[in-house]
């Protein structure tokens, strides 16, 4: 398995692959992220109806897919692992805020943490196999496991790994990375993400 | 009718999250569903909450809420006839 693409979102740093494209001192993530969204005339206005954390997922994807030529995979042929360890606490949190009065059907929504694959998956035509886990910490053998079953699958010929963690509007963290079963590139192994992920 | 129309205008631009549409570029006969705002179900199911909170007017019949969010103007007629709050 290689590794063609790779992007992180962390401390109001946004990277692709090793390049810097956009950073703040602005910590606060939804400012931090609506600033990057403008900037880069992304047009998608479900953009600001989502929480926090897909928020997070959606630019990081933004980036992943930065170069990537889509057209050259059918929709079932792209497939997704993702994991975090917070679920989708903090919009389980005003949800249950909201369900004090009337429960907002919008942040209900957003209570179930595949939304992020969804909301990538609507955006870029995705119809593969998705899956998501919840796990204490970033946990690269989990991510490598599930690719792997994932491509023993068919019709996968490319997987989106990711860690996509919202805590606060301080501390949050959007790892994504682009995987092909063979090609160039370097190797989605455990040393290699676990130095990536040191970055 | 015309205050109630620019008040929904804006709270339905803060409910769900309109951020780059202002109120003045809302036509009120325009449709809220399909292709006028482009709102989706869920948006439908804020308007119901919108509905019950702001004007104390409960939609249970789906029918009903067909006609009732079929533009900001039918919105605005429906509140003005069935609201318990003074508008």
């Amino acid at each position: 398995m290689h590794i063609i693409n790779y992007c992180s979102i962390r401390k109001g740093k946004i990277a692709n692959a090793e390049r810097v494209l956009f950073s703040s001192d602005e910590y606060q993530l939804s400012s931090f992220l609506k600033s990057y969204y403008k900037i880069n005339k992304i047009s998608y206005p479900k953009f600001y109806k989502m929480d926090a954390q897909c928020k997070l997922a959606f630019i990081a994807s933004e980036v992943l897919f930065t170069d990537f030529d889509r057209e050259k995979y059918k929709d079932e042929e792209i497939a997704m692992v993702f994991a975090n360890s917070e679920s989708t606490l903090s919009t389980d949190m005003d949800y249950w805020e909201s369900a004090q009065t009337i429960a907002s059907p919008a942040l209900f929504v957003y209570t179930l943490p595949n939304i992020m694959m969804g909301e990538i998956a609507i955006r870029n035509k995705i119809k593969g196999e998705n899956l998501f886990f919840i796990a204490e910490d970033f946990d690269s053998n989990l991510l490598l496991q599930q690719t792997e079953l994932l491509f023993q699958n068919n019709p996968t010929k490319i997987v989106i790994v990711g860690w996509v963690n919202y805590e606060s509007e301080e501390r949050y963290l959007a790892r994504l990375f682009l995987i092909t079963k063979t090609g160039d590139g370097m190797l989605f192994n455990k040393e290699n993400i676990e130095k990536l992920n040191k970055d | 009718m015309d205050e109630l129309i620019q008040e929904l205008k804006e709270k339905i631009i803060a409910q769900l999250n309109l951020e780059d549409i202002e109120p003045d570029e809302i036509d009120a006969s325009q449709p809220l569903f399909g292709d006028g705002l482009g709102l989706d179900s869920i948006d439908a199911l804020e308007l119901i909450v919108l509905m019950e909170r702001d004007y104390n007017i409960k939609i249970t019949d789906t029918s009903e809420g067909r006609n009732i969010f079929s533009t900001i103007t039918t919105m605005a007629e429906y509140i003005t006839a069935n609201s318990n709050r003074n508008i």
